[in-house]
């Protein structure tokens, strides 16, 4: 018998192995105590890994960066897009520089071509190089000038029930699973028109508008999960947090749910 | 899926959804929140005027990100030096024991996470954000065929370095 190697069965954990192979391995694991054994003792590391690195963990400073980069599309940015379109003008230099010394010989096709050009009423119909439009000015961050809301509470009897209903079907909803056992939900932006409403264990978010709700999951609870419209989008499963509707950014880590796709 | 041009970026969509994620994998990778902050805003500096798939633009940050981390290492080494002479050490004040054994626990995976091999350190965290072994294998120059026994094995000596460290104290 051949037992499977390391690398099959992290990619089994990972849920990278083809479908062909998995159900292979599968079978495989079913009648092999010692690869099952250590199938197991892999998840348990990966898992452990998981949580230790969760713990290293510091608030992203979203908003400052995202004015900071705004602040630089406005200015740098188009410095940057001069240095990036400099080769190209370069280029376009030589080709003019050539065909207006091509011109200037008697008979040339070119000064032929020229000379079409030149022609009235003509000109604007045949020009080779159509004026790249202006670049319009770069857009200010969006932000809506509502300052954020943030509700925080603790389990109840070790459960935490996150519940969004009546929100914009655009509204993106934002989850992850932190360490500690505070549960809290975010609103920004246009979502932070919302009203928060608070009982043992349990957060209820109502009309939020298209913005962004933050919401934090405790690692310390036995379950937590958030839903929208009565369904679950994502729950607290061993030390993981689980996606169960189809994210439309963020990462398996920290997914992000549109309200409207239920 | 949205694309990214250079006339109707979304750039601030972008920013949302991947700054979050790429300060996180870098604030692990450094173990420095400043140090964090500046890589993530160079990369996303570094995207601007450049034309590409979402996906892609967050795989290229990721890779844009690590690659001005690994310059940056090499010019700063000595800093390093200097930095691990004087480790960081518990406030003097009391302060509740869970606290206490929190921040060893943190230290302790700062430490195991500078101690492993860079790939290493790499290919754990892009796994933590969530990124497919094909992306993985992109960014740490490996055959995307081997990134499961790698990750195996990463994992180990992390966790290895790790365990060795608490027992150190």
């Amino acid at each position: 018998m051949t037992h499977l190697g390391e690398g099959t069965l992290q990619e089994m954990l990972d849920d990278e192995l083809p479908p062909g192979a998995r159900a292979q391995a599968e079978a495989h694991l079913a009648s092999c105590p010692a690869c099952a054994g250590e199938l197991a003792e892999l998840r348990g590391l990966t898992a452990r890994t998981s949580a230790l690195l969760g713990l290293v963990e510091a608030a992203p400073p979203v908003l400052a960066a995202q004015a900071r980069f705004a602040r630089h599309r406005r200015t740098g940015g188009a410095l940057a897009e001069a240095r990036r379109a400099l080769p190209r003008a370069a280029v376009l230099l030589l080709f003019v520089a050539g065909a207006a010394a091509a011109a200037a010989v008697p008979g040339s096709p070119v000064r032929e071509w020229v000379g079409g050009l030149a022609a009235p009423g003509r000109a604007a119909e045949e020009a080779p190089v159509q004026p790249a439009p202006a670049p319009a000015p770069a857009a200010a961050v969006e932000t809506v000038e509502m300052a954020p809301k943030a509700v925080s509470i603790l389990p109840s009897d070790g459960r935490v029930r996150i519940a969004v209903s009546g929100s914009s079907p655009e509204l993106r909803v934002r989850a992850r699973l932190v360490p500690g056992a505070k549960a809290e939900v975010t609103a920004t932006g246009a979502a932070a028109t919302a009203r928060f409403l608070t009982g043992p264990g349990r957060i209820e978010v109502r009309g939020a508008g298209p913005g962004e709700l933050v919401v934090t999951l405790p690692a310390d609870a036995d379950a937590a999960f958030v839903e929208v419209n009565g369904r679950v989008y994502a729950a607290k499963e061993g030390g993981v947090l689980r996606s169960l509707a189809p994210r439309v950014a963020g990462s398996a880590a920290e997914p992000v749910f549109r309200a409207g796709s239920n | 899926m949205s694309a990214l041009s250079e006339g109707g970026t979304d750039y601030d969509a972008l920013f949302r959804d991947v700054y979050p994620s790429l300060f996180r994998y870098l604030h692990r990778l450094t173990g420095d929140q400043d140090a964090a902050e500046d890589i993530a805003q160079e990369s996303f500096v570094r995207l601007l005027g450049r034309s590409m798939p979402e996906q892609e633009a967050r795989l290229w940050l990721f890779t844009v990100a690590t690659n001005l981390f690994r310059d940056g290492t090499r010019t700063s080494r000595r800093r390093e030096r200097l930095l691990s002479a004087t480790p960081w050490k518990p406030s003097a004040l009391p302060a509740p024991d869970e606290a206490l054994e929190r921040h060893r626990k943190v230290d302790s995976v700062r430490k195991a996470l500078e101690q492993i091999p860079a790939r290493d350190r790499q290919m754990l965290l892009m796994r933590e954000e969530g990124f497919r072994y094909d992306e993985i294998a992109r960014v740490a120059a490996v055959a995307p065929g081997s990134v499961g026994t790698l990750l195996a094995r990463a994992t180990r000596r992390f966790l290895a370095v790790y365990d060795a460290r608490l027992e150190e104290g």
